[in-house]
């Protein structure tokens, strides 16, 4: 595990070493601004960020509403553009890309888990599965698809419409989907906001095996400390700003930390 | 892509069910108009008269005129006739065995009763009996002009045999002609009119052109090569067209080509109008859909599907979906067309034995327009969803989209309003019926650009509303919240209501301010004192009309030859033939029995060799007074006359007036006879004069002034029927569009009904909720309909009647209010019932 967090570079400036080259790295930010013009003047969504995230690695972003946390995620998949920075995907950068070239980016090395509604409710569960593929013209890997279906659990399901699966089923579907086209990178948007604790630890084992056992790298997006305690490693956003960063983080560590957070 | 939309498909029935119906509603409305027009087109009687004939020949009826850029053609109106030398040339073809000429003659058969009825007949020439063919079955051929042969049915219907007396109206009196035989058909079942045979002689001094046929009848020998006959018959009378197998009725019935006409018009002004429409509601229930799956799109976007990829999918549902709902609706579009079919048959317009023609060309047409529709429909919906944003997906709720309408949907809409208000000049250019017609296409425009508009014209009005909601409590205060929460909801249901309402008050009240203002016109311009009407087919023989000018107590008396001529227009420099409805008048008496009401010139100075007319055909015709004018008149004959005057009143009196010499051999017998009283003479004194003149006359009666004025209303009340008949068969459909999409639109606020009810709303305050936003969408779509009918309806009345208040059908007014209030009530009570009764917390953990 340790070597995961020593990959893993959160600092104010960016300028730190890493151990992987450009290319590999799923997820990198320097200097990215999100502005915002409001009536008396502008709003920094998003300040000064600059992160790496490596390959292998559980990501959790934390943060008070309001702290910046989608803008961040919509900002890193390529939907937003930041007003200032530069983001790469997967070695990429993503400045002076048109839409159908982000687009198409995103389909390659993105895959996303939000917080419901993940799936579209005319196809069945084989079919949400493997839509990206469809979208993307791939073909498909029939050893890949019955890991990851076997793995997420829904092997016996795959007849089913989404409106016939719980919560839980849903997301694994989700993710299931979300790991089909291999991506470089997974972007969960408090993918468990929606579920009871104990469906919630599922998904979130889920995540984790993914990361442990299929090399994918996760981004999570949540505000609850139990979920963040999945991860190899806590980012705080306060106000646009990553203020802190907390490698092994736990429940109790994260809830300190986020308590901190408010008061400051 | 295909598979999915093939399963998005079937899996949201649903859904899609609202979508399906307008789209097989709008092919059936488009297949019913394309089989009229093929009927039109194509369909036929079977020839009865000449049903032994292998071909027939007939004057050309067809016109042109060369334009600077292309030629345009019309149809003559008067039937057609071919010189008598046509017989000859025909006559030496190789095949034919018998060529003769017929002269179709209007004649009346006084009854035995003597009670001065009379039974129309079509009279021939027995001659002319091979190609019924005709044959004895009692009795002789007329051996001299005195002798008759009459068909079984008119023998029958007469109670005459061999020997029997028949007498036959006559000028000046009635000539009794005896039965040498009666002639028997082997299709009397089909008999459309009575025929009776003359003694050829006899046949062409009773024909009003003698030197003309017509129609020219060719019997082929036995085992001669038919098309090649007909073949040589083009060749030998370039000037004729030859009708044959399926098309003789063309010249045997002159009915049938009216009726055909009729259902060309009609058909073709009604499936233009039922495909705008057809667009208009499919685009509203395809927008309607598309709201309800942003959220579904969005995820397609965040997965990585492309704009493009989005829009395509969108369309290729709607190509699916149009395909079956175009073929599935084209089925019964067949039974719409053959119950308006029978409705115009039962007013008479169109010959009950019509057979209507029915190809697959209108079922093929009409599923391309419905795709064709349905797609064009969809583009604007396919570029929203490709619009839509990936971050919809990662937001909790699902704002209803911005209001900001698009720079190009402004300005396109505003020069639709802009269009539609100078469309609804055309009156006041054009004061005929065909510039009335100007109306009904500025009220389409006028909503087109309403649609648009939408959100930002409905803004402000939603705004009003509100205002005056919120001093209500609970309910107000959500409806108005609701109504403006949603404003593009709110407008993409507005419009078709806006489209009934506007549209059902403009044609309705159009009539009635045409009613009006002919009957006006016809009240103020008449001076006769007393009419005569001929009740036959033979019209006022001259002798009567000296008869009547020599009594003492008549003052000045006129005939009305009833017959339409045909003149260029000239737009954008080319020729357009114009048609117009014309009348012959004697030349002394215009001004005084019948005053058009003449703006320029002088009504005095009509004599041969001159016409009036009325001032904005004048304008159109590029004339003015003193002007030589070239007119073809009723049966082909090219004519120059000079324009007299020109007049106001032309719906009353037609467009043109004429000398009735000049029309004389150019149209059929006189209808009328206009009588003034004398000097001294009071109309009661006149009546009685008259009154001996028609009992010496059989097949005339009096009339009095008013039902002359009368009978021009009934002629135009057919012609409004018909276009009711059409114009109820498109509002039926905007009301099933209508009820459709606000069903969809309120199943689609389930989650919103639950969460109110588990909030505690009761579902009394639900129903009355929604109730009250009904209220408002009625009201904003009977102002909105209210103003852009009344847009044109003003201007037509200030045309017409010289006021801008139009006379309104305050009993319309109420029909139309009530009927969309109790439409809109349903479609909105009957979803909301349904999801009330479900219980609230199922429904909003359910997925949409």
């Amino acid at each position: 595990m340790s070597s995961f967090r020593e990959s893993f570079v959160a600092t104010g400036d960016g300028s730190e070493i890493h151990s992987e080259t450009v290319e590999e790295i799923p997820l990198r930010m320097e200097g990215v601004y999100r502005r915002y013009d409001s009536e008396g003047g502008s709003i920094d969504a998003l300040a000064d960020i600059s992160l790496s995230v490596a390959r292998g690695s559980f990501v959790v972003l934390m943060g008070p509403s309001g702290s910046g946390k989608s803008t961040f995620l919509h900002c890193a998949s390529g939907v937003d553009r930041p007003t200032d920075g530069e983001i790469w995907l997967g070695g990429v950068p993503l400045s002076g890309m048109g839409e159908n070239d982000l687009t198409r980016l995103r389909r390659e090395r993105v895959g996303f888990v939000f917080q419901a509604y993940n799936l579209l409710p005319a196809l069945d569960v084989q079919d949400n599965v493997t839509l990206p593929l469809r979208l993307a013209g791939a073909p498909l890997d029939r050893d890949w698809a019955d890991r990851i279906l076997e793995r997420v659990g829904i092997a016996d399901r795959l007849g089913h419409r989404p409106a016939e699966l719980s919560g839980g089923q849903q997301q694994r579907v989700a993710i299931a989907r979300a790991l089909i086209g291999r991506p470089d990178l997974i972007l969960a948007d408090e993918p468990t906001g929606a579920l009871d604790s104990d469906t919630g630890g599922r998904v979130l084992r889920l995540l984790r095996e993914s990361v442990d056992d299929l090399d994918q790298t996760v981004l999570m997006v949540t505000h609850d400390p139990v979920a963040a305690s999945y991860a190899d490693t806590a980012l705080f956003l306060a106000d646009g700003r990553i203020v802190d960063s907390l490698d092994g983080p736990t429940a109790p560590t994260v809830a300190e930390r986020m308590s901190r957070l408010g008061r400051g | 892509m295909l598979s999915v939309a093939l399963k998005t498909l079937r899996a949201r029935k649903g859904a899609f069910a609202g979508t399906f119906l307008a789209l097989a509603c709008a092919s059936c409305l488009v297949t019913a108009s394309g089989v009229l027009v093929e009927s039109g087109l194509r369909a036929s009687v079977e020839p009865y008269r000449y049903a032994g004939a292998e071909a027939v020949l007939g004057g050309d009826p067809a016109v042109e005129f060369d334009g600077r850029h292309r030629t345009t053609g019309a149809v003559l109106p008067e039937p057609v006739g071919l010189p008598r030398e046509t017989v000859q040339e025909v006559a030496g073809l190789t095949g034919v065995r018998t060529v003769v000429g017929d002269h179709r003659l209007s004649l009346d058969v006084v009854s035995p009763e003597r009670d001065g009825e009379v039974t129309p007949v079509s009279g021939h020439g027995w001659d002319t009996a091979p190609l019924g063919p005709f044959t004895l079955v009692d009795g002789e051929a007329p051996g001299d002009t005195g002798e008759v042969v009459v068909d079984a049915p008119l023998a029958e219907t007469l109670q005459v045999t061999v020997g029997d007396r028949v007498e036959l109206v006559e000028d000046g009196g009635i000539r009794p002609y005896e039965v040498s035989g009666v002639a028997g058909h082997e299709d009397d079942a089909r008999a459309r009119e009575h025929v009776l045979f003359l003694h050829p002689d006899e046949a062409a001094r009773l024909s009003p052109a003698p030197d003309s046929f017509q129609a020219v009848g060719v019997v082929a020998e036995e085992g001669a090569d038919v098309d090649r006959l007909a073949d040589e018959l083009v060749a030998a009378v370039p000037d004729a067209v030859v009708y044959e197998d399926g098309t003789v009725d063309r010249v045997e019935f002159i009915d049938v080509g009216e009726g055909r006409s009729l259902l060309l018009l009609v058909a073709l002004s009604f499936g233009g109008l039922a495909l705008l429409i057809a667009l208009f509601v499919a685009t509203t229930t395809l927008a309607l859909v598309t709201d309800r799956r942003l959220r579904e799109f969005a995820v397609l976007r965040a997965i990585g599907a492309t704009p493009r990829q989005v829009a395509r999918m969108v369309c290729v549902e709607t190509l699916l979906l149009s395909l079956i709902a175009g073929v599935s609706g084209s089925v019964p579009g067949v039974l719409v067309a053959e119950a308006l079919r029978s409705y115009f048959a039962h007013l008479g317009a169109v010959p009950a034995d019509l057979t209507p023609a029915l190809g697959p060309l209108p079922f093929l047409v009409a599923v391309l327009l419905v795709v064709a529709t349905a797609v064009v429909g969809t583009l604007g919906v396919a570029a929203s969803a490709a619009r839509t944003s990936p971050v919809e997906a990662l937001r909790e709720t699902r704002a209803p989209g911005p209001v900001e309408l698009p720079g190009w949907r402004r300005g396109l809409g505003l020069l639709c309003l802009l269009l539609g208000v100078s469309a609804a000049m055309t009156p006041l250019g054009m004061r005929t019926e065909a510039g009335a017609a100007g109306t009904g296409g500025a009220v389409l425009v006028l909503v087109l650009g309403i649609a648009l508009l939408g959100p930002a014209l409905t803004g402000p009005l939603l705004g009003a509303a509100g205002r005056l909601l919120r001093r209500l409590p609970v309910s107000g205060f959500l409806a108005a919240a609701a109504t403006a929460a949603d404003p593009r909801r709110f407008a993409t249901l507005l419009t078709p209501l806006v489209l009934a309402v506007g549209f059902t008050l403009t044609m309705v009240t159009t009539q009635s301010v045409l009613g009006a203002a002919a009957e006006r016109q016809v009240d103020e311009g008449l001076g006769a004192d007393a009419v005569l009407r001929a009740t036959g087919s033979s019209g006022v023989p001259p002798q009567v009309v000296a008869r009547v000018s020599a009594l003492p107590e008549t003052g000045a008396e006129s005939i009305l030859r009833d017959t339409s001529v045909i003149v260029r227009a000239d737009l954008f420099g080319d020729s357009e033939p114009m048609e117009l409805r014309a009348q012959g008048v004697s030349a002394g008496a215009a001004g005084t029995l019948l005053d058009p009401g003449v703006v320029a010139g002088d009504l005095s100075d009509l004599r041969p060799g001159t016409v009036a007319l009325e001032s904005s055909s004048a304008d159109l015709a590029g004339v003015g007074v003193g002007d030589e004018l070239e007119v073809v008149l009723g049966e082909g004959t090219p004519a120059t006359v000079r324009l007299v005057a020109e007049y106001e009143r032309g719906l009353g009196f037609g467009q043109a007036l004429f000398p009735e010499q000049d029309l004389e051999a150019h149209s059929g017998p006189p209808r009328r006879l206009l009588v003034g009283a004398a000097e001294g003479y009071g109309r009661q004194r006149l009546e009685e004069a008259l009154a001996s003149v028609i009992a010496d006359q059989p097949g005339l009666e009096a009339e009095s002034v008013d039902d002359l004025a009368a009978d021009g209303r009934s002629e135009s009340r057919v012609a409004a029927w018909i276009n009711f008949a059409g114009l109820g068969v498109i509002l039926a459909y905007v009301a099933i569009g209508v009820l459709n999409s606000l069903v969809m639109a309120t199943a689609g606020r389930s989650r919103e009904f639950a969460l109110l009810r588990l909030i505690g709303t009761e579902r009394r305050m639900v129903v009355r909720t929604v109730l009250l936003e009904t209220v408002v969408l009625v009201a904003a779509a009977v102002l909105l309909g209210t103003i852009v009918a009344l847009v044109p309806l003003s201007v037509l009345s200030v045309a017409f009647l010289g006021s801008p208040f139009p006379p309104w059908p305050e009993g319309l007014y109420v029909m139309v209010v009530g009927a969309t209030a109790l439409i809109c009530a349903v479609a909105v009570l009957a979803p909301t019932t349904v999801m009330l009764r479900r219980h609230p917390g199922q429904t909003v953990g359910a997925d949409e």
